[in-house]
């Protein structure tokens, strides 16, 4: 268990990250909820607002529809993922040659740039110039249009998620599988446990803290995202992809809004911590039952 | 402070000292998105410009700091803003009302064009590009590059389908070509070579739809550029909204894919020989010549705007790249002096002949190399820009004034919504901007 | 059926799924890499072709015109030096977590949640302002310290994990043995950490390596630049530049695959270490 020797040696130890992220993450946040309570015009700030932006952002139909949206991408995007990085995981767990290939493999989306992902898969999706609609002719489908479809293009935006980030799920969880001790199965199937039985009995509740964090990290990742929406989609047609990392971005980074901006960023992130700890508590809540 | 911040103080401290010892040298910082190190004509002509500066200017060294071009004006401001803006940037149309807002250039006017000869800002043809940043009597810019939308065509396909380009002179002429040019050639029920293609994506850089010259053509103004208030639900809105729509959904003649697809895509895509005609800026001429897997160099050519009733051709918006100097640089004359002579007889005959710029100065362009074929997209767009070229209302933010446009487009080609209150929605976005 | 056939089956299977998931997630960038040599005029060619019927070192030749080992060279001691600032800063915060039990500790969990739940591009604004305050713009130590400070939360979580795997009785018997504490750690704990130290630094070098949005930002000048934003450059103002833009994505993703497939098995053990208490 732990030394209870001293808080003070402990803070010692802590101290260099937590000023590391005071002065990094803190201070520019610090200073972004500052200037969120003003008018921030071209970079310059000009009449003080109070919390007129926070009010403006709330009321504004764009974003609430960018939120709706993110909430959409996070779900699908997240039940995609979770699952398929679950299944490599089980898939690719013992310690083959094929195995550690293709774990090589899947890791590969997750190592390119994610600018570089996207554009080649919006490459290869578009109608006009790439390749999917060669694959798609034979299936009777040569005419569908992948991107300029509004629920077609949220599909595509939930497969370059699933297509980058299966890989980042399927390490978490794996190691996770990796500390399952082995004499335990064999119990199981000395006793007759068939695989599902064995999965759902024995694996899933001793992995419950790798699936948390895996969930957490993935819902944070998601619900923030800019690269994939800003190259895949463009946030369009119309505004069937427009998610809150791009509405934020844009807000800022082009529309030279950064008071609004700030208000934006702020919420967003008192909405992620809080999404943090209601995943948390649920798994508390079903740990206890269980 | 750990010893890693420690460290990156004195680094900084480093740098600072630097950079002020090299002030007294006179060195002049640009943003610009060229690079003198790359072979492209442009890029060369920048090189040869700055050996020249400097040849005759000993004491001024000119220092180029490449750039993201998407990214130049935002990183300028922040730059203002701090302190640490170069001192000559490059800035696009888009980004001047920015600029003119921050208050961030200095006043070129004063610093060197009075001193210029009775009748030299004359030369400067296209009077919308060179008041752009006229306010009162100060010029806080002056144009470089100017670029506009226009429409590419292939001459192969229009000579094919019997069409003389010239005489597509109403929009309506426009339309009925496209449904011409728009053919199976492979029988598998979808076109393969589309009539016309246009970037309607909602991104920023997409901005180049006939859209607005459709909507200038019909009325009177598209904004009240004193007030910042767009006119966008106008009959010749809605008439420019059905339209693109029309193209897409009724007449068939451009794939529903635009709408999802930039500059960047339209062009590959035409590039590939999936388009007849392309609404593409002019800046890209050359290199969609370049590209083209059919023969561009023989085949490409530019038409201006129709207009609805054909009595002339349509407004050209200008856009395009200025030269502007920062207000607080240290080598404030230093830089001017470097921008008059970049605009200079001299540095536009520069951009032209090595750059392939289509010259700024009518001076230049009378030049008796400017007379070839292969420079008749040139004297096309001269022309067009001649005839009737506006800017856009640079005291307002018109940032991603496009994209509003494009996404009523969309409303309309996906069924979301009429024109009228697709367009009603692009106004409220303008003016939530300003 | 036999047992034989049936363990036949099975690896046929086996070898099928993962040939296809391998053709899900290899296609783009197989996609990329035949891109990247083609000749130029042949890389808009409709329809499109997964093989090239030229092969051309046209772009990769561009690359070196253009010095891209200078960016290349960057990015590696920006990433270097962001791995090495984080695991240091991340070891020491890990092992105060796992090992002590004092007042204020969830508070610095929360900070890690935090940390991680934070917008980086809503940051970049205020940063930059900050950043020259401190003379830090433009500097690879500006990119170092940022990269190190977002990727830190994701470190100290992996390390204070696998710290807890490790017996306490190890350093508790270097610590009688007249060790320090940080001697202890430095002795003891770290060298049996490895895997963790390689989890860790993985997840830092896939952000510092990849990351354009931070260093767009934050640099000006090309002294400084990385290699994603040498590559960012190719989607230029007269055009994008498939050629030499996807064969850049193939220099810059080739030394990251290969450093995770030697160090794959560390990793995979490193991420949770024995965090699964059950």
């Amino acid at each position: 268990m732990m030394i209870n020797r001293s808080d003070r040696t402990a803070w010692w130890l802590v101290a260099p990250f937590l000023a590391m992220e005071f002065v990094f993450v803190a201070i520019p946040l610090g200073i972004g909820a500052f200037l969120s309570l003003y008018k921030v015009d071209f970079l310059e700030r000009t009449s003080f607002v109070g919390l007129g932006n926070y009010w403006a952002v709330l009321t504004s139909p764009a974003v609430l529809r960018s939120v709706w949206l993110t909430g959409v991408f996070t779900f699908f995007a997240l039940i995609f993922t979770f699952v398929a990085g679950f299944s490599l995981a089980l898939m690719l767990e013992r310690d083959s040659r094929l195995h550690v290939f293709g774990r090589a493999v899947v890791l590969v989306p997750f190592t390119i740039s994610m600018l570089v992902g996207s554009m080649l898969l919006k490459w290869i999706f578009s109608r006009e110039a790439g390749l999917m609609p060669f694959a798609l002719a034979p299936f009777g489908l040569g005419d569908v249009s992948i991107l300029a479809d509004p629920t077609n293009a949220m599909a595509a935006l939930v497969f370059n998620a699933m297509w980058r980030d299966s890989a980042f799920a399927m390490i978490l969880l794996m190691a996770g599988l990796k500390s399952v001790p082995l004499q335990l199965y064999d119990a199981a199937r000395v006793d007759g446990a068939g695989p599902l039985r064995r999965f759902v009995r024995i694996t899933l509740p001793l992995m419950r803290l790798p699936i948390l964090i895996t969930l957490v990290r993935l819902i944070i990742h998601f619900a923030n995202i800019l690269t994939f929406p800003l190259i895949l989609t463009g946030g369009g047609p119309s505004d069937a992809t427009n998610i809150i990392g791009l509405q934020l971005y844009r807000t800022g980074f082009q529309d030279y809004r950064l008071g609004i901006a700030n208000a934006f960023a702020l919420m967003l992130f008192v909405f992620n911590i809080l999404l943090i700890l209601l995943v948390i508590r649920l798994f508390r809540a079903k740990e206890q039952q269980a | 402070m750990n010893p890693a911040q420690r460290l990156g103080a004195l680094l900084g401290a480093l740098a600072l000292c630097f950079v002020s010892s090299m002030a007294m040298a006179q060195t002049v910082t640009m943003w610009t998105f060229l690079d003198p190190s790359k072979p492209t004509g442009r890029d060369r002509a920048l090189k040869q410009m700055i050996d020249a500066f400097e040849k005759t200017n000993p004491g001024i060294t000119i220092k180029v700091e490449s750039q993201v071009f998407s990214e130049l004006g935002a990183k300028f401001l922040l730059g203002h803003r701090t302190g640490t803006a170069p001192d000559i940037i490059f800035v696009n149309a888009e980004n001047l009302g920015a600029l003119l807002r921050a208050n961030a250039t200095a006043d070129l006017q004063k610093a060197f064009v009075s001193a210029w000869a009775a009748g030299q800002d004359a030369d400067f043809y296209m009077r919308a590009a060179w008041d752009a940043a006229k306010v009162g009597d100060a010029r806080y810019a002056v144009p470089l590059f100017p670029a506009t939308a226009t429409i590419f065509y292939r001459r192969d396909l229009f000579a094919a389908a019997g069409i003389d380009p010239a005489s597509l002179k109403t929009w309506d002429e426009l339309t009925a070509a496209a449904k011409k040019l728009t053919r199976d050639t492979n029988g598998d029920g979808n076109p393969d070579v589309w009539g016309i293609g246009a970037p309607l994506s909602v991104e920023r850089t997409a901005g180049t739809t006939a859209l607005v010259p459709m909507m200038q053509s019909g009325q009177n103004e598209v904004w009240d550029g004193a007030a910042c208030k767009p006119h966008y639900a106008t009959p010749a809105g809605e008439r420019a909204v059905r339209t693109h729509a029309g193209w897409i959904n009724a007449d068939k003649v451009m794939p529903r894919e635009a709408l999802v697809n930039n500059t960047d895509d339209i062009l590959e895509q035409f590039a590939a020989g999936r388009f007849a005609m392309v609404i593409a800026p002019f800046a890209r001429f050359e290199n969609a010549a370049k590209t083209a897997t059919w023969d561009g160099a023989a085949n490409l050519a530019v038409m201006p705007w129709p207009t609805w009733d054909g009595e002339r051709s349509g407004p050209q918006i200008v856009t395009g790249w200025f030269l502007a100097a920062w207000k607080n640089s240290k080598n404030l004359p230093a830089a001017t002096k470097f921008i008059d002579y970049m605009i200079s007889e001299d540095g536009v005959r520069l951009w032209a002949t090595v750059g392939g710029q289509v010259p700024t100065r009518s001076s230049v362009f009378n030049d008796a190399r400017f007379q070839a074929p292969q420079y008749g997209y040139m004297r096309t767009m001269r022309q067009a820009w001649s005839d009737w070229s506006f800017m856009l209302p640079t005291g307002c933010n018109t940032a991603r004034f496009d994209a509003d446009l494009n996404a009523a487009v969309h409303r309309v080609v996906l069924g979301e919504a009429a024109a009228p209150a697709a367009l009603k929605e692009a106004e409220g976005k303008f003016l939530e901007r300003q | 059926m036999s047992y034989r056939s049936r363990i036949l089956l099975r690896r046929v299977v086996d070898t099928a799924v993962t040939a296809l998931i391998a053709l899900i997630c290899l296609f783009p960038i197989l996609w990329g890499l035949s891109t990247s040599l083609k000749p130029a005029d042949r890389i808009m060619a409709y329809p499109p072709r997964l093989i090239p019927e030229t092969v051309s070192f046209e772009h990769y030749q561009r690359l070196w015109d253009q010095n891209i080992l200078h960016y290349v060279l960057n990015s590696v001691v920006i990433s270097a030096g962001a791995i090495a600032l984080c695991l240091t800063v991340g070891a020491l915060a890990g092992y105060g977590l796992a090992r002590f039990a004092f007042r204020g500790k969830s508070g610095v969990l929360l900070v890690i949640v935090a940390v991680m739940s934070v917008p980086i591009s809503s940051l970049l604004v205020p940063t930059f302002g900050f950043m020259v305050d401190l003379g830090l713009l433009n500097t690879r130590t500006g990119l170092v310290l940022l990269y190190a400070a977002y990727e830190l939360p994701m470190a100290v979580w992996i390390l204070q994990a696998f710290f807890q795997t490790i017996p306490v009785e190890l350093e508790r018997a270097a610590m009688i043995d007249g060790y320090s504490r940080l001697e202890a750690i430095r002795r003891v704990i770290l060298p049996l950490s490895t895997t963790g130290l390689v989890a860790a630094g993985l997840f830092v070098l896939t952000f510092s390596w990849n990351d354009f949005v931070v260093a767009l930002v934050m640099t000006t000048n090309d002294d400084v630049r990385t290699l994603p934003i040498a590559i960012y450059n190719f989607l230029g103002y007269y055009g994008r530049e498939w050629g030499p833009l996807s064969a850049g994505a193939m220099v810059s993703v080739i030394p990251l695959i290969t450093l995770f497939v030697i160090f794959q098995r560390y990793f995979l053990s490193g991420v949770t270490g024995g965090s699964v208490k059950g």
